[in-house]
């Protein structure tokens, strides 16, 4: 890199101000940066996708009200909590890509791996309480095999959403720190070199 | 390049990778004006040059995780703004007639010595003068970020082509600033 006189460089960058003042337009370009304006067609899609969450919400809410085991045929504490979550993510969902779809804009406040995430949970929740709404008439018919089977794929739903989960936040603990480390890394480097550079001066003079 | 330059770019490029607000910040502070000087000087709309200057820190954030060469930043940087605003160029007119003003120009004899550039002001005026080929070169020169294997780079020439084309930049741009000179002499 040659610099062989830094002032004719700061002076030139000095003659091309725009006229819009420069810490609007870096805030603005920032801005730019952390977000991402959505066309109308994605804003469309997300739209139809707030309303697909929000009939899958209600659909949850009439299942809870419909399927419900009453006491004594399963737990109603492990099938509140399944539905809980299925809610909650369904609620979610809904709020953020329809927040988004509004809004016309994704980035800082709303990530696409955001929507996608609680889509996912909501999705693999929904199914989950469709299979089980369908097996449930078993408990019917042989209440105690019933509810091994019924039991026994819950768990096992359940048990494959934990799993998925727990890899995918551990995946993410890793590269965060691993990430982490290599910024200390480059700021232990950064500071040798910084610190080469000055000796470097000082057995020069 | 030095090492302390090279270790700040990948630090930079890694804490934006981490959507760290003040690295993005930090980012468009630095690199705001020379990619807006660089770009003023490829287009001559003020409004046109800030809307490909957007354009450009938008490609920079979608491409910074793919960004290989994360020490090479500034080339990286400049590369995008160039393809940017000759993108643009070509939607207005096409290339050909933007690099055209080149052929126009007088052959300047070989008999400059002194090509000392000090006067920020002259030079500033004297780019405007030049050739988008030749002023495109100066101007990579002047802001003084890139080597000259960088600067080839990013106009995708071989070196051996920059030094020539900055060899008759300079002496191009000299001239155009003596006759100004005696003009108002």
């Amino acid at each position: 890199m040659h610099r062989p006189d830094k002032t004719v460089r700061e002076r030139l960058l000095d003659m091309e101000t725009p006229n819009v003042n420069q810490k609007e337009a870096c805030e603005r370009q920032v801005q730019a940066l952390l977000e991402r304006r959505l066309s109308v067609a994605a804003r469309i899609g997300l739209g139809l996708l707030a309303i697909l969450g929000a009939l899958l919400v209600r659909d949850f809410l009439y299942l809870w009200r419909w399927a419900l085991p009453p006491d004594g045929e399963m737990s109603r504490s492990v099938t509140g909590t399944v539905w809980f979550v299925g809610v909650a993510f369904g609620v979610v969902y809904t709020a953020l890509s329809g927040y988004a779809a509004v809004w016309g804009r994704l980035g800082s406040r709303i990530r696409p791996s955001l929507i996608a995430g609680t889509g996912t949970a909501m999705a693999f929740v929904y199914i989950v309480v469709r299979v089980f709404g369908m097996e449930y008439p078993l408990l019917r018919y042989d209440p105690h095999d019933g509810r091994i089977l019924l039991v026994g794929q819950l768990g096992a739903a359940v048990f494959f959403l934990l799993v998925f989960g727990g890899l995918y936040l551990i995946l993410r603990v890793v590269y965060r720190m691993e990430s982490k480390t290599q910024e200390k890394l480059l700021q232990l480097e950064y500071r040798l070199a910084d610190l080469g550079e000055k000796i470097d001066k000082q057995q020069a003079r | 390049m030095t090492e302390k330059e090279a270790v700040y770019y990948e630090l930079l490029v890694l804490r934006c990778r981490q959507r760290q607000r003040d690295a993005l910040e930090e980012l468009v502070r630095t690199w705001d004006r020379p990619l807006l000087y660089y770009i003023r000087r490829l287009v001559e709309d003020e409004h046109e040059s800030l809307q490909i200057l957007q354009q450009t820190w938008v490609k920079v954030l979608q491409g910074l995780g793919r960004l290989r060469e994360p020490r090479k930043l500034p080339m990286w940087l400049y590369s995008i703004a160039r393809k940017s605003a000759l993108s643009h160029l070509r939607s207005r007119y096409s290339e050909q007639a933007a690099f055209q003003r080149e052929a126009e120009l007088p052959d300047i004899p070989d008999e400059s010595t002194d090509l000392r550039f000090e006067d920020a002001e002259q030079i500033h005026y004297g780019l405007s003068r030049l050739s988008l080929r030749h002023r495109e070169v100066l101007t990579l020169f002047f802001l003084q970020d890139l080597s000259l294997e960088e600067i080839a780079s990013v106009l995708e020439i071989p070196v051996g082509t920059v030094k020539s084309r900055l060899h008759h930049a300079k002496r191009t741009l000299k001239a155009i600033l003596e006759q100004e000179e005696s003009s108002h002499a």
